[in-house]
């Protein structure tokens, strides 16, 4: 099995301790570089006192927290806006050449309505949002109560449902291919921006660059993480549109 | 029972004591040459202050590092991913010795208050 890059940077780590030291320090926004610094120290120690990382520093939550590492400037909004931008395109896309495919099927132009307006306009806006504040959402999602988290997912698919269900004016037609032209169009500049722009995520960084080429190729995997991204809209648009045209 | 506590074991000390000095120990500790923070921490082990969790070390480290007393650099480990090693700087050098001159001024001052009788201070 290939060891992940947390393992290779703590080793000698109880896995279920480093996972929750590298999410306590990413929710508090630290660079990937500095968190690969923590783990390796954290790891020197354990593996020369023989000793557990809980024994030695407590819960790996209240350790990140009196570290008080610095934030770091890749959570900077723009940065995380730019990062969510290919995502909403990508969904923009899937959705359009699907919604057309299926309309078409069943025997005529896609014909937009109100609610669908709306309800495309609450998704984006809600990505939109999640990227900007995407370290609070995540830090909600771990510590929040789960009832609370629980209704707030019940009332967002309200808001996304209910203006498709009550707004059913129809306000305009798309033909077949101007609206697969337009959603193929999205994808093809969401894949593009996932593999030029797109900063995926600040990986963690070893202190000291590792001595072997195996390691070394494991630690900048990140261009394959980018071309898969890439992939996944295209893909998940062709499988459900061919299942649409032949169902 | 507090009474019959060890009191000669370095686990004894109250723990108060120990936030007390346990910067300028390790900055001191830190004096002798480039060391990692386990050496640190056994180091001031062995000398009698008892066991010195890495929930207390390490992020004394990181703030000691922040004040520009202490500087690092990363060394290979014992087949880890890596050692830090701290120096001290040379602001790290003049204010651990102004810290100890004042530390030990002040454990006099202590240590002459407890031992002579009340009467003879004034």
């Amino acid at each position: 099995m290939t060891p992940t890059l947390d393992h290779l940077l703590a080793p000698d780590i109880d896995r279920q301790w480093s996972d929750g030291f590298i999410l306590a320090l990413r929710l508090r926004g630290v660079p990937g570089h500095l968190i690969g610094e923590a783990l390796a120290e954290a790891n020197d120690h354990v593996r020369v006192s023989g000793r557990t990382a809980h024994d030695v520093f407590g819960p790996a939550d209240d350790y990140a927290r009196t570290l008080s590492l610095p934030p770091g400037r890749t959570q900077s909004r723009g940065r995380l806006a730019a990062s969510v931008i290919p995502s909403v395109l990508g969904v923009a896309g899937c959705a359009l050449v699907l919604w057309t495919i299926r309309a078409t099927r069943a025997g005529g132009e896609h014909l937009i309505t109100m609610g669908a307006l709306v309800s495309t306009a609450v998704i984006l806006c809600s990505l939109i949002v999640f990227g900007l504040a995407a370290s609070w959402f995540l830090e909600q999602a771990v510590h929040a109560n789960k009832a609370l988290i629980f209704v707030a997912c019940v009332v967002w698919m309200a808001l996304v449902l209910a203006p498709v269900w009550f707004l059913r004016d129809t306000i305009g037609a798309l033909p077949l291919w101007t609206g697969v032209g337009a959603g193929v169009l999205l994808l093809l500049v969401s894949s593009g921006m996932y593999v030029t722009v797109t900063a995926i995520g600040d990986p963690l960084t070893p202190p000291v660059p590792p001595a072997d080429g195996a390691r070394l190729g494991t630690l900048t995997s990140t261009r394959w993480i980018r071309i898969t991204l890439a992939l996944i809209f295209p893909l998940v648009t062709a499988i459900l549109g061919a299942l649409f045209l032949l169902v | 029972m507090n009474e019959e506590k060890d009191r000669t074991s370095p686990e004894a000390w109250p723990s108060e004591w120990l936030r007390g000095c346990v910067e300028l120990c390790t900055l001191r500790a830190i004096a002798d040459g480039p060391t990692y923070g386990y050496a640190i921490a056994s180091g001031l082990e062995s000398s009698g202050f008892g066991s010195i969790k890495g929930g207390t070390l390490y992020p004394l480290l990181t703030r000691l590092e922040r004040a520009g007393w202490v500087s690092t650099t990363w060394g290979a480990g014992d087949g880890g991913p890596g050692r830090k090693f701290y120096h001290l700087t040379p602001a790290g050098v003049d204010h651990l010795a102004h810290a100890a001159s004042d530390w030990t001024r002040f454990a006099n001052l202590v240590t002459d208050y407890l031992t002579h009788p009340i009467d003879e201070r004034h």
